[in-house]
Protein backbone atom coordinates (compact mmCIF):
# COMPACT_ATOMS: atom_id res chain seq x y z
CA UNK A 1 0.00 0.00 0.00
CA UNK A 2 1.48 3.13 -0.84
CA UNK A 3 2.08 6.10 1.42
CA UNK A 4 -0.81 8.23 0.50
CA UNK A 5 -3.32 5.58 1.20
CA UNK A 6 -1.70 4.97 4.65
CA UNK A 7 -2.10 8.99 5.41
CA UNK A 8 -5.44 8.66 4.00
CA UNK A 9 -6.47 6.38 6.69
CA UNK A 10 -4.22 7.89 9.25
CA UNK A 11 -6.24 11.08 8.84
CA UNK A 12 -9.81 9.58 8.95
CA UNK A 13 -8.34 7.86 12.39
CA UNK A 14 -7.15 10.95 13.34
CA UNK A 15 -10.36 13.22 12.73
CA UNK A 16 -12.49 10.44 14.50
CA UNK A 17 -10.26 10.73 17.51
CA UNK A 18 -10.17 14.58 16.98
CA UNK A 19 -14.24 14.20 16.92
CA UNK A 20 -13.78 12.35 20.34
CA UNK A 21 -12.22 15.04 22.14
CA UNK A 22 -14.87 17.78 20.92
CA UNK A 23 -17.75 15.39 21.74
CA UNK A 24 -17.22 14.47 24.86
CA UNK A 25 -17.18 17.05 27.43
CA UNK A 26 -20.91 17.32 26.05
CA UNK A 27 -21.40 13.74 26.51
CA UNK A 28 -19.97 13.07 29.65
CA UNK A 29 -22.31 14.41 31.84
CA UNK A 30 -24.50 12.13 30.52
CA UNK A 31 -22.51 9.37 30.92
CA UNK A 32 -21.71 8.64 27.52
CA UNK A 33 -18.61 8.21 25.95
CA UNK A 34 -18.00 8.22 21.49
CA UNK A 35 -14.77 6.22 20.41
CA UNK A 36 -15.27 7.15 16.98
CA UNK A 37 -11.00 6.78 17.03
CA UNK A 38 -11.40 2.92 17.33
CA UNK A 39 -14.38 2.65 15.56
CA UNK A 40 -12.71 3.69 12.08
CA UNK A 41 -9.78 1.95 12.77
CA UNK A 42 -11.99 -1.10 13.51
CA UNK A 43 -13.94 -0.22 10.03
CA UNK A 44 -10.50 -0.07 8.36
CA UNK A 45 -9.07 -3.34 9.71
CA UNK A 46 -12.42 -4.73 8.41
CA UNK A 47 -13.04 -3.40 5.04
CA UNK A 48 -9.02 -4.23 4.18
CA UNK A 49 -7.57 -6.76 6.44
CA UNK A 50 -5.21 -8.02 4.04
CA UNK A 51 -3.17 -3.95 3.77
CA UNK A 52 -3.40 -3.42 7.74
CA UNK A 53 -2.08 -6.05 9.91
CA UNK A 54 0.48 -6.35 13.00
CA UNK A 55 2.67 -3.24 11.92
CA UNK A 56 0.25 -0.86 10.44
CA UNK A 57 -1.48 -1.44 13.99
CA UNK A 58 1.34 -0.52 15.84
CA UNK A 59 2.46 2.71 13.93
CA UNK A 60 -0.79 4.01 13.86
CA UNK A 61 -1.76 3.17 17.56
CA UNK A 62 1.87 4.86 18.34
CA UNK A 63 0.67 7.97 16.64
CA UNK A 64 -2.25 8.11 18.22
CA UNK A 65 -0.78 7.64 21.37
CA UNK A 66 1.50 10.25 21.08
CA UNK A 67 -0.99 13.08 19.85
CA UNK A 68 -3.72 11.86 21.84
CA UNK A 69 -3.29 9.55 24.57
CA UNK A 70 -2.47 9.44 28.30
CA UNK A 71 0.88 6.87 27.70
CA UNK A 72 2.07 5.60 24.81
CA UNK A 73 1.31 1.75 24.09
CA UNK A 74 -2.32 2.19 25.24
CA UNK A 75 -3.35 2.19 21.73
CA UNK A 76 -0.91 0.27 20.08
CA UNK A 77 -2.24 -2.78 22.35
CA UNK A 78 -5.50 -2.16 21.73
CA UNK A 79 -5.27 -1.63 18.20
CA UNK A 80 -2.64 -4.86 17.90
CA UNK A 81 -5.55 -6.99 19.31
CA UNK A 82 -8.79 -5.64 17.58
CA UNK A 83 -6.75 -5.85 14.45
CA UNK A 84 -5.56 -9.61 15.26
CA UNK A 85 -9.50 -11.02 16.07
CA UNK A 86 -10.44 -9.09 13.05
CA UNK A 87 -8.01 -10.98 11.04
CA UNK A 88 -8.87 -14.48 12.47
CA UNK A 89 -12.71 -13.86 11.85
CA UNK A 90 -12.96 -11.38 8.79
CA UNK A 91 -14.42 -14.08 6.72
CA UNK A 92 -17.35 -14.98 9.46
CA UNK A 93 -17.60 -11.22 9.70
CA UNK A 94 -18.86 -10.80 5.88
CA UNK A 95 -21.77 -13.30 6.72
CA UNK A 96 -23.06 -11.73 9.75
CA UNK A 97 -25.73 -8.56 9.14
CA UNK A 98 -25.45 -4.71 10.30
CA UNK A 99 -26.75 -5.68 13.57
CA UNK A 100 -24.74 -8.63 14.42
CA UNK A 101 -21.58 -6.48 13.32
CA UNK A 102 -22.89 -3.30 15.03
CA UNK A 103 -23.03 -5.55 18.60
CA UNK A 104 -19.69 -6.82 17.81
CA UNK A 105 -17.86 -3.64 16.86
CA UNK A 106 -19.96 -1.58 19.81
CA UNK A 107 -19.00 -4.34 21.82
CA UNK A 108 -15.34 -4.22 21.36
CA UNK A 109 -15.04 -0.65 21.53
CA UNK A 110 -17.07 -0.97 24.99
CA UNK A 111 -14.00 -2.87 26.10
CA UNK A 112 -11.82 -0.58 24.85
CA UNK A 113 -13.33 2.11 26.74
CA UNK A 114 -13.72 0.04 29.74
CA UNK A 115 -9.82 -0.70 29.88
CA UNK A 116 -9.10 2.52 29.49
CA UNK A 117 -10.92 3.82 32.19
CA UNK A 118 -9.62 0.84 34.70
CA UNK A 119 -5.80 1.45 33.58
CA UNK A 120 -6.07 5.38 33.75
CA UNK A 121 -9.29 6.53 35.66
CA UNK A 122 -10.33 3.59 38.20
CA UNK A 123 -11.94 6.48 39.83
CA UNK A 124 -14.33 7.46 37.28
CA UNK A 125 -15.36 3.57 35.99
CA UNK A 126 -19.07 3.01 36.40
CA UNK A 127 -20.94 0.25 34.75
CA UNK A 128 -23.61 2.75 33.20
CA UNK A 129 -21.14 4.41 31.80
CA UNK A 130 -20.84 1.68 29.65
CA UNK A 131 -23.92 0.25 29.23
CA UNK A 132 -25.04 3.58 28.17
CA UNK A 133 -21.98 3.87 25.81
CA UNK A 134 -22.63 0.33 24.38
CA UNK A 135 -25.76 1.37 23.17
CA UNK A 136 -24.84 5.14 22.09
CA UNK A 137 -21.73 3.43 19.99
CA UNK A 138 -24.30 0.56 18.61
CA UNK A 139 -25.85 3.23 17.04
CA UNK A 140 -23.24 5.05 15.41
CA UNK A 141 -21.37 2.07 14.03
CA UNK A 142 -23.94 1.84 11.71
CA UNK A 143 -23.22 5.80 10.40
CA UNK A 144 -19.65 5.18 10.81
CA UNK A 145 -19.59 1.82 8.55
CA UNK A 146 -21.49 3.65 5.69
CA UNK A 147 -19.86 7.18 5.94
CA UNK A 148 -16.50 5.48 6.16
CA UNK A 149 -17.24 3.23 2.80
CA UNK A 150 -18.25 6.28 1.24
CA UNK A 151 -14.94 7.44 1.87
CA UNK A 152 -12.91 4.39 1.06
CA UNK A 153 -14.77 4.00 -2.45
CA UNK A 154 -13.53 7.52 -2.94
CA UNK A 155 -10.24 7.78 -1.62
CA UNK A 156 -8.76 4.31 -1.50
CA UNK B 1 -9.60 -29.97 10.07
CA UNK B 2 -10.34 -26.03 8.14
CA UNK B 3 -9.61 -23.38 9.40
CA UNK B 4 -11.71 -20.58 11.02
CA UNK B 5 -10.70 -18.33 8.20
CA UNK B 6 -8.51 -19.17 4.68
CA UNK B 7 -6.00 -15.91 5.86
CA UNK B 8 -2.73 -16.57 7.38
CA UNK B 9 -2.86 -14.71 10.65
CA UNK B 10 0.37 -16.03 12.67
CA UNK B 11 -0.75 -15.08 16.08
CA UNK B 12 3.53 -14.44 17.08
CA UNK B 13 4.08 -11.88 15.35
CA UNK B 14 0.41 -10.24 17.00
CA UNK B 15 1.45 -11.50 20.48
CA UNK B 16 5.14 -9.74 20.28
CA UNK B 17 3.29 -6.52 18.75
CA UNK B 18 0.44 -6.38 22.11
CA UNK B 19 4.34 -7.43 24.60
CA UNK B 20 5.71 -4.44 22.88
CA UNK B 21 2.96 -2.21 23.45
CA UNK B 22 2.61 -3.07 26.84
CA UNK B 23 6.53 -3.13 27.77
CA UNK B 24 5.92 0.75 26.84
CA UNK B 25 2.88 1.37 28.46
CA UNK B 26 4.69 0.00 31.40
CA UNK B 27 7.06 1.79 31.09
CA UNK B 28 5.54 5.47 30.69
CA UNK B 29 3.07 4.71 32.83
CA UNK B 30 5.96 4.23 35.79
CA UNK B 31 8.31 6.24 34.89
CA UNK B 32 7.47 8.57 32.40
CA UNK B 33 9.21 7.43 30.09
CA UNK B 34 7.79 9.45 26.53
CA UNK B 35 6.24 11.99 28.68
CA UNK B 36 9.06 14.71 26.74
CA UNK B 37 8.34 13.32 23.52
CA UNK B 38 4.31 13.39 24.36
CA UNK B 39 4.99 16.37 25.68
CA UNK B 40 6.42 18.06 22.56
CA UNK B 41 3.59 16.20 20.25
CA UNK B 42 0.97 17.81 22.42
CA UNK B 43 2.14 21.03 22.45
CA UNK B 44 2.71 21.25 18.42
CA UNK B 45 -1.13 20.42 18.92
CA UNK B 46 -1.63 22.97 20.55
CA UNK B 47 -0.17 25.38 18.20
CA UNK B 48 -1.78 23.86 15.30
CA UNK B 49 -5.19 24.91 17.16
CA UNK B 50 -3.80 27.94 17.94
CA UNK B 51 -2.91 29.14 14.27
CA UNK B 52 -6.69 27.96 13.20
CA UNK B 53 -8.06 30.03 15.76
CA UNK B 54 -6.10 32.81 14.74
CA UNK B 55 -6.84 32.18 11.64
CA UNK B 56 -10.83 32.51 12.06
CA UNK B 57 -10.36 35.98 14.30
CA UNK B 58 -8.61 37.17 11.37
CA UNK B 59 -11.52 36.18 9.22
CA UNK B 60 -14.05 37.48 11.75
CA UNK B 61 -12.22 40.69 11.96
CA UNK B 62 -12.16 41.17 8.16
CA UNK B 63 -15.75 40.38 7.98
CA UNK B 64 -16.15 43.06 10.66
CA UNK B 65 -14.28 45.50 8.50
CA UNK B 66 -17.19 45.65 6.12
CA UNK B 67 -19.84 45.94 8.45
CA UNK B 68 -17.68 48.99 9.96
CA UNK B 69 -17.49 47.56 13.70
CA UNK B 70 -14.01 46.21 13.41
CA UNK B 71 -12.49 49.07 15.98
CA UNK B 72 -15.47 48.49 18.25
CA UNK B 73 -14.79 44.75 18.69
CA UNK B 74 -10.98 45.48 18.72
CA UNK B 75 -11.52 48.37 21.71
CA UNK B 76 -13.67 46.03 23.32
CA UNK B 77 -11.60 42.75 23.01
CA UNK B 78 -8.67 45.15 24.48
CA UNK B 79 -10.64 46.17 27.43
CA UNK B 80 -11.74 42.72 27.97
CA UNK B 81 -8.01 41.55 28.01
CA UNK B 82 -6.83 44.38 30.17
CA UNK B 83 -9.09 43.99 32.66
CA UNK B 84 -8.83 40.42 33.28
CA UNK B 85 -4.93 41.17 33.21
CA UNK B 86 -4.88 43.81 35.89
CA UNK B 87 -7.80 41.01 37.85
CA UNK B 88 -5.14 38.40 37.43
CA UNK B 89 -2.52 40.87 38.52
CA UNK B 90 -3.81 42.50 41.37
CA UNK B 91 -4.18 39.08 43.26
CA UNK B 92 -0.82 38.10 42.87
CA UNK B 93 0.12 41.20 43.54
CA UNK B 94 -1.64 41.15 46.90
CA UNK B 95 -0.31 37.44 47.42
CA UNK B 96 3.15 38.67 46.74
CA UNK B 97 2.19 41.73 49.37
CA UNK B 98 1.91 39.40 52.07
CA UNK B 99 4.76 37.32 51.56
CA UNK B 100 6.67 40.23 51.49
CA UNK B 101 5.33 41.27 55.23
CA UNK B 102 6.17 37.93 56.27
CA UNK B 103 9.68 38.00 54.76
CA UNK B 104 10.16 40.64 57.13
CA UNK B 105 10.37 38.78 60.18
CA UNK B 106 12.04 36.00 58.53
CA UNK B 107 15.63 34.58 57.83
CA UNK B 108 17.32 35.43 54.78
CA UNK B 109 16.69 31.95 53.20
CA UNK B 110 13.51 33.42 52.71
CA UNK B 111 14.47 36.89 51.47
CA UNK B 112 16.20 34.75 48.93
CA UNK B 113 12.81 33.45 47.69
CA UNK B 114 11.10 36.63 46.83
CA UNK B 115 14.74 37.66 45.27
CA UNK B 116 14.04 37.37 41.84
CA UNK B 117 10.46 36.76 41.34
CA UNK B 118 8.15 38.16 39.49
CA UNK B 119 4.50 38.13 38.67
CA UNK B 120 4.10 37.03 34.87
CA UNK B 121 0.65 36.77 33.34
CA UNK B 122 -0.28 34.31 30.41
CA UNK B 123 -3.05 33.34 28.14
CA UNK B 124 -4.32 29.94 27.64
CA UNK B 125 -3.89 28.09 24.92
CA UNK B 126 -5.66 24.81 25.41
CA UNK B 127 -7.98 23.15 28.19
CA UNK B 128 -8.07 19.53 28.57
CA UNK B 129 -11.97 19.74 28.62
CA UNK B 130 -12.17 16.22 27.61
CA UNK B 131 -10.45 14.74 30.99
CA UNK B 132 -11.37 17.85 33.04
CA UNK B 133 -15.25 16.75 32.68
CA UNK B 134 -15.45 12.83 32.83
CA UNK B 135 -11.94 12.06 33.91
CA UNK B 136 -9.16 12.45 37.22
CA UNK B 137 -6.42 13.98 35.04
CA UNK B 138 -7.22 18.18 35.04
CA UNK B 139 -4.61 20.10 33.12
CA UNK B 140 -4.86 23.24 31.49
CA UNK B 141 -1.88 24.55 28.58
CA UNK B 142 -0.74 28.21 29.04
CA UNK B 143 0.90 30.45 25.77
CA UNK B 144 4.67 31.34 27.10
CA UNK B 145 5.37 33.62 23.56
CA UNK B 146 7.81 35.74 25.43
CA UNK B 147 9.53 32.24 26.19
CA UNK B 148 9.99 33.48 30.24
CA UNK B 149 11.67 31.43 32.50
CA UNK B 150 9.00 29.65 34.53
CA UNK B 151 10.35 27.13 36.83
CA UNK B 152 8.75 23.48 37.58
CA UNK B 153 6.22 23.50 40.55
CA UNK B 154 5.77 27.45 40.57
CA UNK B 155 2.03 28.71 41.77
CA UNK B 156 -0.62 29.69 39.14
CA UNK B 157 -3.73 32.02 40.40
CA UNK B 158 -6.48 33.26 38.56
CA UNK B 159 -7.92 36.52 39.48
CA UNK B 160 -9.50 34.88 42.36
CA UNK B 161 -7.41 32.16 44.00
CA UNK B 162 -4.33 30.09 43.12
CA UNK B 163 -5.60 27.16 40.95
CA UNK B 164 -2.34 24.79 40.62
CA UNK B 165 1.13 24.81 39.74
CA UNK B 166 3.03 24.22 36.98
CA UNK B 167 4.13 21.14 36.01
CA UNK B 168 6.38 21.09 32.62
CA UNK B 169 7.44 23.30 29.62
CA UNK B 170 7.34 22.19 26.12
CA UNK B 171 7.63 24.14 23.07
CA UNK B 172 6.68 27.18 25.02
CA UNK B 173 3.49 26.22 26.39
CA UNK B 174 3.01 25.73 30.41
CA UNK B 175 1.25 22.65 31.40
CA UNK B 176 -0.25 23.38 34.72
CA UNK B 177 -1.57 20.47 36.91
CA UNK B 178 -5.26 22.60 38.45
CA UNK B 179 -5.51 21.08 42.14
CA UNK B 180 -8.45 19.00 41.33
CA UNK B 181 -6.52 16.79 39.39
CA UNK B 182 -6.15 13.51 41.57
CA UNK B 183 -2.22 13.67 41.37
CA UNK B 184 -1.88 16.84 42.85
CA UNK B 185 -1.82 17.05 46.69
CA UNK B 186 -2.18 20.33 48.86
CA UNK B 187 -1.35 21.26 52.38
CA UNK B 188 -4.09 23.24 53.59
CA UNK B 189 -5.77 24.73 56.71
CA UNK B 190 -8.68 25.82 57.96
CA UNK B 191 -8.99 27.23 62.13
CA UNK B 192 -9.18 23.22 62.95
CA UNK B 193 -7.87 21.67 60.29
CA UNK B 194 -3.99 20.66 58.77
CA UNK B 195 -4.50 18.25 55.66
CA UNK B 196 -2.90 17.22 52.76
CA UNK B 197 -5.86 17.43 50.20
CA UNK B 198 -5.27 15.18 47.14
CA UNK B 199 -7.36 16.48 44.25
CA UNK B 200 -10.65 14.90 43.84
CA UNK B 201 -11.04 13.67 40.09
CA UNK B 202 -14.17 16.05 39.84
CA UNK B 203 -14.16 19.89 38.53
CA UNK B 204 -13.61 22.47 41.36
CA UNK B 205 -13.00 19.87 44.92
CA UNK B 206 -10.45 18.57 46.49
CA UNK B 207 -10.85 15.98 49.56
CA UNK B 208 -9.18 15.61 52.62
CA UNK B 209 -9.37 12.86 54.83
CA UNK B 210 -8.84 13.08 58.44
CA UNK B 211 -9.50 11.06 61.91
CA UNK B 212 -12.54 11.03 63.54
CA UNK B 213 -12.19 13.19 65.91
CA UNK B 214 -10.29 15.88 64.77
CA UNK B 215 -13.12 16.48 62.35
CA UNK B 216 -16.05 16.82 64.93
CA UNK B 217 -14.80 21.07 65.03
CA UNK B 218 -15.15 21.59 61.31
CA UNK B 219 -18.15 23.14 60.48
CA UNK B 220 -19.72 23.28 56.80
CA UNK B 221 -18.49 26.66 55.17
CA UNK B 222 -15.21 26.75 56.93
CA UNK B 223 -12.88 28.62 54.65
CA UNK B 224 -9.61 26.59 54.05
CA UNK B 225 -6.51 28.21 53.34
CA UNK B 226 -3.02 27.47 51.85
CA UNK B 227 -1.20 26.38 54.78
CA UNK B 228 2.73 27.11 53.02
CA UNK B 229 4.33 23.91 54.23
CA UNK B 230 4.37 22.49 50.93
CA UNK B 231 6.81 25.31 50.33
CA UNK B 232 5.44 26.06 46.73
CA UNK B 233 2.57 28.44 47.94
CA UNK B 234 2.46 31.16 49.96
CA UNK B 235 0.45 30.67 53.68
CA UNK B 236 -2.89 31.90 54.46
CA UNK B 237 -4.45 32.44 51.18
CA UNK B 238 -7.83 31.56 50.91
CA UNK B 239 -8.73 28.58 48.24
CA UNK B 240 -12.34 27.38 48.61
CA UNK B 241 -14.55 26.32 51.39
CA UNK B 242 -16.02 23.12 53.43
CA UNK B 243 -18.62 21.88 51.40
CA UNK B 244 -19.37 18.03 52.61
CA UNK B 245 -18.09 16.26 56.14
CA UNK B 246 -18.75 12.63 54.71
CA UNK B 247 -18.19 9.46 57.17
CA UNK B 248 -15.93 7.19 55.22
CA UNK B 249 -15.22 4.41 58.13
CA UNK B 250 -15.49 3.71 62.20
CA UNK B 251 -12.56 6.12 62.52
CA UNK B 252 -12.19 8.27 59.02
CA UNK B 253 -14.21 11.31 57.79
CA UNK B 254 -13.97 12.71 53.91
CA UNK B 255 -13.52 16.54 54.20
CA UNK B 256 -14.80 17.38 51.09
CA UNK B 257 -13.57 21.18 49.53
CA UNK B 258 -15.00 23.35 46.69
CA UNK B 259 -12.27 25.72 45.33
CA UNK B 260 -13.41 29.20 45.15
CA UNK B 261 -11.78 30.03 41.34
CA UNK B 262 -13.10 27.75 38.48
CA UNK B 263 -10.52 27.71 35.45
CA UNK B 264 -12.94 27.58 32.93
CA UNK B 265 -13.95 31.25 33.72
CA UNK B 266 -10.88 33.04 33.10
CA UNK B 267 -8.32 33.55 30.38
CA UNK B 268 -5.59 35.28 32.04
CA UNK B 269 -3.40 33.31 34.64
CA UNK B 270 -0.51 34.39 36.24
CA UNK B 271 2.29 32.63 37.64
CA UNK B 272 5.30 33.84 40.14
CA UNK B 273 7.87 33.04 37.68
CA UNK B 274 11.53 33.99 37.39
CA UNK B 275 12.84 36.81 35.44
Amino acid sequence: MTLKKHFIILFSIFLGFTLDNLIIPFTNPYFIELSLGFMIFSYWVFAIPEKLQTFEALIYGAFIDLFFGEAVGFHMIFFTLISYIIHVYVFRFRLFSYFQLAIFFSGATTFFIASKYLIFFPENYSYLLLILSFIINFIIWIGVYFVMRAYRRKFL
Amino acid sequence: MARTTPTYTPIGKYAAGVILSGLLMFSDINYGTFTPIRGLFKSSVIYSKLAVGNFIERAQVSIALFQNNKNLILTNDQLRERILKIEASLFLHKQLREVDNNLVNLSNRLNDFKGGNTVQIFEIADFDLKNYQCCSFHNLYLQNPEEIKVNKHSPVASDKAFIGQTLRVDLDIIKVILFSDINHVLPVKSKNLYCNARGAGEPLFILCKIELDKSRSIQLGDIIYTSGLGGIFPKDSPIGVVSSIKNIGSSENEILIKLDSNPLDQTFFGIIAKQ
